[in-house]
């Protein structure tokens, strides 16, 4: 049974890419717009991997990676944000404390998510 | 008719028991209170006790003569008054007794008790007279002490003209304020010569005329300059004084010298203005912040998939060359949008030491050679202290100065340098540029963001406000100064560390 990874993110060209993407390296995708739509599929089980933004609209991301690991110990998340130049830099630092497993900047090459996708699930 | 002197408390100073018995029987109808005593010693003793309205005083007596008495005498009873007793004759005598002090001189000739009665009498009121005037001219000297006092601590001087005579007469901070020795009554022409500026005469002339019809006419500001060559701001208002007639009989102008309040003002001003300046880059900065977050996310998108098109074109080579371009647009984007970040970043950073010389030098090894081959770059770097900072940041600020002095230059001949140098507990980064320069409005926006002088699509207009925010982060200061055609220059100022 393939992996699967769900993608939190609030913007829909981001949500559609990351899944396009995801599905033809062989993996299932499931997609969430907001925090609180990815907690509640989380709490659905079956999510191997997170994939969640940082910076969205009414969700505190840092909270949510806290909540994801606290909740679901087993399930690997991967912070990203828009800022990760400089100001979005410490977000995903702090990612990285609070327990998200890798962080990455947008916007990103497909091999350079895929990557970390891989180290994540114990791939590469 | 009872006489005045009735209820007075008076002291005989006399040996010869002859005479006092005549004085004692001359007084005898009316005199209540006379005591006699024989030396100037037991006088003065009685004196400092207790006061006295009158001293009669022989000028023989056991322990002094002469003029000597009435000297000792003033100096026990200071406010009583002494009329002399004597048969020495003479005038000069008598002025002698006089200017010592005494009020009246009686020969004992004419000792009869009319002379005697009105001598005392007049003495007295001439004493209390006298004290009378003193205490006005005290307190005279207390309300002129208290009015100077008053002026300088307020900086303001005033002067009174009486229109009818054209006298005019300034304070004491008058004088001061205008280096003039004194301006006590002088002619109205004069003092405007001695205190007001030539071009300001006219005015100050018609604001007196105005009051002097009874209108209050508008404060004057005006620069003068004292005679010791000190610029001062002075402010003059003219009012003037109601006589009972109706129409003024008196000017009266207040000259206020504001130059420490004007220059406050300009400060506060200043500080106002650098204040709106800062939230203003404060909300682009935030603004900006925002764009380059939004940007990022569209980008995303494009990079993602471009990228896994990419990888995924095999030997297409018309797919690859097409995806390529999209994707190093992409890239072009992405580093545009990496320095509005760099703007809109509150602090952080790492921070560590880094010597500034050292990295200058490391910096131009790797951006010359991108320079135009017209631009000659010449550096003048010294070894310095460490400063605490970011490596990137700081390799950001050199380099952004240094590209924005070879766009300053252009297509001609031109030449930069970049200088490094200790100054005290500061360390001193400089570029110089004898590039186009700039004129004043342009230097006062130059560390705006989005502000640029270049065409569209040739700056982004991000690169010195960059600078400007790394540098405002290391806690240190940028300053430029340009003239158009000659260069501009750059003085940059970090704290060393520790």
């Amino acid at each position: 049974m393939a992996l699967s990874i769900l993608v939190i993110d609030d913007e829909e060209p981001i949500r559609q890419s990351l899944r396009l993407m995801l599905r033809l390296k062989g993996y299932a995708v499931a997609t969430a717009a907001d925090g609180a739509a990815g907690l509640e599929a989380l709490a659905e089980g079956g999510h191997d991997l997170v994939i969640t933004d940082m910076l969205m609209p009414g969700g505190a991301g840092l909270e949510m990676i806290r909540d994801i690991r606290a909740r679901h110990p087993a399930v690997r998340i991967i912070a990203m944000s828009g800022g990760a130049e400089s100001s979005g830099r410490s977000v995903l630092e702090l990612a990285a404390e609070l327990g998200a497993d890798a962080a990455i900047g947008k916007p990103f090459r497909a091999a350079e998510l895929l990557a970390l996708v891989r180290r994540c699930l114990g791939e590469a | 008719m009872t006489p005045r002197w009735a209820g007075y408390r008076i002291l005989l100073v006399e040996d010869n028991s002859g005479d006092a018995e005549l004085v004692a029987e001359m007084m005898s109808e009316t005199a209540e209170r006379i005591e006699r005593v024989e030396t100037l010693a037991a006088a003065g003793e009685l004196l400092r006790a207790a006061p006295f309205d009158a001293v009669l005083l022989d000028l023989r007596l056991p322990d002094g003569a002469g003029v000597e008495c009435v000297t000792r005498i003033r100096d026990a009873a200071p406010d009583a008054a002494i009329i002399v007793l004597t048969g020495m004759a003479g005038e000069a005598f008598a002025l002698e007794c006089l200017t010592a002090g005494a009020q009246d001189y009686i020969g004992k000739d004419e000792m009869r008790a009319s002379t005697f009665r009105r001598a005392v009498d007049y003495a007295i009121a001439r004493v209390e007279a006298d004290r009378a005037l003193r205490r006005s001219e005290q307190e005279l000297l207390r309300s002129q002490r208290h009015l100077e006092a008053a002026q300088r601590i307020a900086a303001t001087g005033s002067f009174e003209l009486d229109p009818g005579t054209m006298l005019c007469a300034g304070s004491g901070q008058l004088c001061a304020m205008t280096g003039r020795e004194e301006l006590a009554l002088v002619a109205w022409d004069r003092f405007l010569e001695l205190c007001i500026p030539v071009e300001v005469r006219p005015e100050v002339t018609s604001a007196v005329e105005a009051a002097r019809r009874g209108e209050v006419p508008d404060q004057l500001e005006f620069n003068m300059r004292r005679s010791d060559g000190v610029a001062r701001k002075v402010l003059l208002r003219c009012n003037g004084q109601a006589s009972a007639a109706g129409l003024p009989d008196r000017v009266i102008g207040v000259l206020r010298d504001v130059t420490e309040l004007r220059e406050a003002q300009a400060r506060q001003a200043e500080i106002e203005e650098q204040l709106r300046h800062a939230q203003r880059l404060d909300a682009l900065g935030t603004l900006a912040g925002g764009i380059a977050h939004d940007l990022n996310n569209t980008l995303t998108p494009i990079v993602t998939l471009g990228s896994m098109m990419l990888d995924a074109a095999g030997e297409d080579e018309l797919r690859r060359d097409g995806l390529t371009l999209i994707l190093d647009s992409a890239e072009r984007a992405r580093g545009l949008i990496a320095q509005i970040l760099a703007f809109s970043r509150k602090g952080g950073g790492e921070r560590q030491p880094v010597r500034l010389d050292q990295l200058v030098r490391d910096t131009l090894r790797m951006i010359t050679p991108g320079l135009p081959i017209t631009v000659r770059c010449t550096p003048r770097v010294q070894p310095v202290r460490e400063i605490s900072g970011n490596q990137g940041q700081l390799y950001q600020v050199v380099l952004n100065l240094v590209t924005n002095a070879a766009q300053a230059i252009g297509r001609r001949e031109g030449t930069i340098t970049i200088g490094v140098e200790s100054l005290g507990a500061r360390v001193l980064l400089y570029v110089q540029d004898n590039g186009a320069g700039m004129d004043e409005q342009t230097a006062k926006r130059i560390f705006e963001p989005f502000f640029t002088t270049k065409a569209a699509g040739e700056g982004t207009g991000l690169g010195l406000s960059v600078v400007s925010g790394i540098v405002a982060d290391h806690g240190g200061t940028i300053a430029l100064t340009s003239r158009p055609g000659l260069g501009t220059r750059f003085d940059v100022e970090f704290p060393v560390a520790g």
